[in-house]
């Protein structure tokens, strides 16, 4: 394995709890309650800080610690890392995708939505983006191993 | 007109890290600046380096790009 996928692996983890943190807080307090609810709007914002500063902590870390083990990137990381903007961007256009059909049909009545969700769109966006930051660095190895002869 | 079919590239590298004192994976990829997994990939013939790399390879081994490298029209 190498060191990017290492970070990988790491940087998946930590989107895939921060994701579950953020969707808990909102099955537990209702989504349309962050309007209302100062405290859920503070944990929400706080969860949303914290979940980037990890991963940017993560990334650093990993990045002093592995390089004393030798260059953490190379010609060949290079090149395979290339495709993972491609699955990032897939990965945020099928979020937003789905916010938008979802939003149209269970609002399609009343005409309007709550103002919570473009808030919500934005920071799943966010998150989608990151998660796809090292799913996809996953995705580009395996495929790279897959086809190889680069 | 001449026509370039899809050809392999091969290498030696396994071997001539053993003609030079078993030398591992990890001692060749910090002389030539890559990562293990890069020299991995060029000994299981997943992974064809840049030119640079080549040079820098066949440097390590004190040989020529062509000792190490080998094209194969297939």
């Amino acid at each position: 394995m190498t060191p990017q996928q290492k970070r990988a692996w790491y940087g998946l983890a930590i989107g895939i709890i921060w994701s579950l943190a953020l969707v808990a807080v909102f099955v537990v307090k209702g989504a349309t309650a962050f309007d209302d609810d100062t405290g859920m709007r503070f944990t929400v914002y706080g969860l949303f800080i914290a979940g980037v500063l990890a991963y940017v902590a993560m990334m650093y870390i990993t990045g002093w610690r592995m390089r004393k083990q030798g260059p953490i990137m190379d010609e060949r990381d290079r090149m395979i890392l290339r495709k993972v903007p491609v699955y990032q961007t897939l990965a945020v256009l099928v979020t937003l995708a789905a916010w938008s059909v979802i939003l149209t049909e269970v609002y399609h009545e009343q005409g309007q939505v709550p103002a919570v969700f473009p808030t919500l769109m934005f920071f799943s966006a966010i998150i989608v983006n990151m998660v796809f930051a090292s799913a996809g660095t996953l995705i580009a190895y395996w495929s790279d191993e897959q086809h190889g002869q680069g | 007109m001449s026509s370039m079919g899809k050809g392999e590239v091969t290498n030696r590298i396994r071997r001539l890290r053993f003609d030079h004192g078993e030398m591992t994976q990890q001692d060749l990829a910090i002389k030539v600046g890559c990562t293990r997994q890069t020299i991995i990939a060029l000994e299981q013939g997943k992974y064809v380096p840049s030119v640079t790399l080549a040079f820098q390879i066949a440097r390590a081994f004190g040989v020529t790009v062509e000792e190490v490298f080998q094209y194969e029209d297939k």
